[in-house]
């Protein structure tokens, strides 16, 4: 949830580069409501039918707490087509894009809609 | 008659190293948090490489004086260098492999919003560009 809390921090930062900020967990529509409410910026969406991670290739069998499953930690910048222009997947679990790295994706991807 | 002064003899034998050896995890521990704190979510490699070398210092503090003190500093730190390789390792993620691929639009999907609103692919055309971050959760 960190990350969370990193990218709401700089919503700014995104709407000055004409870029939303979409996050997605396999959680379902209480829990997302609850992260909606905390990051007023972000569009949270409840993916609990998988219909998102599965046509992407994110599950991570196993991985959380219990023994369900949870999406693989993934950001992917998709410009105002539809068309994906950067994937980024950390090499550990642990580790997460800053909304710096983000920004700089978003900058080098997407030039045409820095301001 | 030979008048000699006997070698001076340390009392704490290694006790720089020894401390050297304790101080470095904490160091890396607080590192992180202020990594962590700076919103810098990068893998903590440091932590278990500082830990590691910490090993190394307290083996050397050992040899130099055998304490029980400094055995148990050493396994207590072996402990936490073991532990903290294992998750960092085990927490390594295969290469993506997926069918996303930059150049081509994102496959067809359907799921919904936080309030219940379906939200597919169509969701990501018009005025704005997207960053979706896809997270474990809540827990």
């Amino acid at each position: 949830m960190m990350e969370l809390v990193q990218l709401e921090k700089r919503h700014e930062d995104f709407a000055r580069r004409n870029s939303r900020v979409i996050v997605a967990s396999m959680e379902g529509l209480e829990d997302a409501q609850r992260t909606q409410e905390k990051f007023p910026h972000l569009l949270v969406l409840a993916d609990s039918g998988r219909g998102l991670s599965e046509a992407i290739g994110l599950i991570d069998y196993h991985a959380a707490p219990g023994g369900g499953d949870a999406d693989t930690p993934t950001t992917i910048v998709v410009d105002r087509d539809g068309v994906v222009r950067w994937l980024f997947r950390p090499s550990e679990v642990i580790s997460r894009l800053s909304p710096d790295d983000v920004l700089k994706a978003v900058d080098q991807s997407i030039p045409a809609d820095v301001n | 008659m030979v008048n000699s002064t006997p070698a001076k003899r340390h009392r704490y034998p290694g006790r720089l190293v020894f401390l050297l050896g304790v101080g470095l995890p904490l160091v890396g521990i607080i590192t992180y948090a202020v990594q962590l704190g700076r919103g810098r979510l990068a893998t903590p490699w440091h932590m278990a490489i500082d830990s590691t070398l910490a090993v190394g210092l307290l083996a050397v503090a050992f040899w130099q004086a055998r304490k029980v003190w400094r055995a148990l500093a050493f396994i207590l730190v072996l402990l936490l260098a073991g532990a903290e390789w294992t998750f960092l390792v085990g927490t390594r993620l295969p290469a993506y492999s997926g069918p996303v691929a930059a150049g081509k639009a994102l496959p067809a999907f359907s799921t919904s919003q936080a309030d219940g609103t379906p939200f597919t692919q169509r969701d990501l055309v018009g005025s704005q560009n997207n960053v979706l971050v896809f997270f474990r959760g809540r827990w």
